[in-house]
């Protein structure tokens, strides 16, 4: 079985030609032309590694690394933005959402397929490591989960403040 | 007998001793006679100085010379001046001081002759007074002229405070006015400063996304004819390099869009007036349109024109209508609708290009036709944000206006109104 990689770019070009570079490689490749897209083609597949693009009609590239990530099945996958947006600024908010790398335009192809390979085999190491069985796999998605709802946990958990007065 | 008449003697001599006036009596010529003791007094004189003496010794030379006259003026006229009458006059003393009297003369006619009897009243006493009541007068009179003077100069001096208390506060006013003017240039420039930190910002995120974009095209496709490098994968290659063409194309729109911005904003696009046929461009721009149409996009071409020709520029008209077809291509879906229609009324022709597309959000538009604008729902489209700006410019170089009504994810409707004449009529 051959690794899938998803592309989501919105301009026909560039994602062709990044279509044909993966598949020259080796890799099994499936496009999307926009976020909501994107979402949905994720979704289906589930790809060994996603590269998307920032700017993008329908939802953003940022939109689709939040809702991915907050979706058990593609949290994990190694998500790789790949856009125009190369200021400091773009690259830190890229980065503090979670993504994996970030790469900008114009690119060299050398670089991305580099970068392609090292992020899968990170995320190899990873999975290896809770094993191929069925229990392992369980046991990551239990992890994941319970990683999850610890999240939640935090997220509706209400910060009292005490006063000095307050007897606790 | 005798003893009344001896009475009567004594009885006027002690009158005539004891009278505080000066009484002197002399005869026709002037000679003194008999003086009283308060003429001694007065005069200053003994009684023996004086009698036998013309009375002229008693007077201050410029009278002295000439009272024998006036005696005989009187004697031969009968015209009195000073008998009966009483006259003042001015006395000498024997030590040549002068004084004021009044002199009450009478004639006496005594069996063989006539004397004259004057009575001295000394005026001193009242002439004195006189002059220190006029002093005292004329010294008030002073005083007041000073206190009128002194409150003239303070009341000139409050008028003259009262002036420059206005003169401060129209001082003040004036500074006033003019540090808000300067406030005013200063938020002028500061709105100017912002606007023109906006602008760069906006080029900034415009420019990095429309060059990256191609750039990534040309560079990838570069990449990838290098890996086919076998004879037979020549369509391969010749695929990558139309895409290259195409990006540079697109590349050169760009800067076109940018230097023809540029030429606008200083002046420097030439105008070249003449006699167009309107149906004629527009039915090729509409052609061209054609190709550019996204899937199952309609185009609906509607003239309701009788008269064709314009006095315009046929490079810009051109350009103003590609450019507003194709955005209201590009910001339509696949299925959209264009409607295209030309009219012409009262000397203005309208052209109106309206879609069924995405819309410009309300608060977008006011900023619709600046430079490097993208509304909100269009920033991850690709776009330079100069189209409209540079179309507004051309319209308003062919003194016609653009407006447009827009409603978010309904439509939009451009209008674009030219006088017939454009090189010189304004409306």
């Amino acid at each position: 079985m051959s690794t899938k990689i998803l592309v989501i770019e919105d301009n026909i070009d560039v994602r062709e030609n990044l279509e044909e570079l993966l598949q020259l490689s080796g890799y099994k490749v499936s496009t999307a032309e926009n976020g909501k897209d994107g979402i949905n083609k994720a979704l289906e597949v589930i790809p060994d590694l996603i590269l998307c693009d920032i700017m993008m009609p329908e939802l953003d590239g940022y939109g689709v690394l939040r809702i991915l990530s907050n979706n058990v099945t593609t949290m994990n996958i190694p998500f790789i933005f790949l856009t125009a947006k190369a200021e400091k600024d773009d690259f830190r908010k890229g980065m503090g959402l979670g993504a994996d790398d970030y790469i900008t335009k114009p690119f060299d192809d050398v670089d991305l397929l580099d970068t392609i390979e090292l992020r899968l085999k990170k995320s190899e190491r990873l999975k290896s490591s809770f094993g191929e069985t069925s229990q392992g796999l369980q046991r990551f998605f239990d992890e994941s989960k319970a990683q999850k709802e610890f999240e939640k946990l935090l997220e509706n958990r209400e910060i009292r403040r005490y006063s000095k007065k307050d007897n606790i | 007998m005798l003893k009344p008449y001896h009475d009567a003697v004594i009885r006027l001599q002690s009158i005539f001793d004891s009278a505080v006036d000066g009484i002197i009596i002399i005869n026709t010529r002037g000679i003194i006679e008999e003086v009283n003791p308060a003429t001694q007094k007065l005069f200053g004189y003994n009684e023996d100085e004086m009698i036998g003496n013309n009375v002229n010794m008693l007077m201050p030379h410029q009278f002295a010379v000439k009272h024998d006259e006036y005696i005989d003026n009187y004697l031969s006229s009968r015209n009195a001046k000073i008998i009966g009458i009483g006259r003042e006059v001015t006395g000498r003393k024997k030590d040549g001081s002068e004084f004021p009297f009044w002199l009450a003369v009478s004639e006496v006619k005594l069996a063989d002759r006539s004397i004259f009897t004057g009575f001295v009243h000394d005026l001193s006493e009242i002439k004195h007074a006189e002059t220190r009541l006029m002093t005292l007068n004329e010294e008030l009179e002073k005083k007041v002229i000073e206190r009128t003077y002194e409150l003239e100069n303070a009341v000139n001096q409050l008028l003259s405070l009262n002036k420059q208390l206005e003169d401060e506060i129209s001082n003040k006013i004036r500074i006033q006015k003019q540090l808000k003017e300067r406030e005013a240039d200063l938020e002028l420039g500061l709105a100017k400063e912002r606007e023109l930190g906006e602008l760069k910002s906006r080029f900034v995120s415009m420019a990095s996304h429309e060059f990256r974009t191609p750039l990534s095209t040309i560079l990838s496709s570069v990449s990838l004819i290098a890996r086919y490098t076998e004879g037979e994968q020549q369509p391969n290659r010749d695929k990558h390099i139309d895409k290259i063409k195409a990006s540079v194309v697109h590349l050169t729109g760009i800067l076109n869009d940018f230097l023809s911005m540029n030429k606008l904003e200083e002046g420097k696009v030439d105008t070249h007036f003449e006699t167009v046929d309107v149906i004629d461009i527009w039915n090729n721009v509409i052609d061209e349109m054609y190709t550019i149409l996204k899937a199952d996009q309609k185009l609906i071409n509607t003239i309701n024109i009788e008269r064709a020709w314009i006095i315009s520029d046929k490079k810009i008209l051109k350009n103003i209508i590609i450019n507003l077809i194709s955005n209201a291509i590009k910001y339509s879906g696949e299925k959209g609708e264009i409607r295209c229609t030309l009219d012409y009324q009262d000397n203005i022709f309208t052209i109106s290009i309206k879609d069924n597309g995405m819309g410009i959000p309300k608060e977008d538009q006011k900023h619709l036709f600046q430079r490097f604008f993208r509304a909100s729902n269009a920033i991850n489209i690709e776009g330079t944000g100069l189209g409209l700006n540079i179309v507004k410019k051309y319209v308003e170089m062919l003194n016609g206006n653009i407006t447009f009504e827009s409603e978010h994810l309904v439509g939009t409707e451009f209008k674009v109104r030219l006088p017939t004449k454009s090189g010189n009529t304004t409306y």
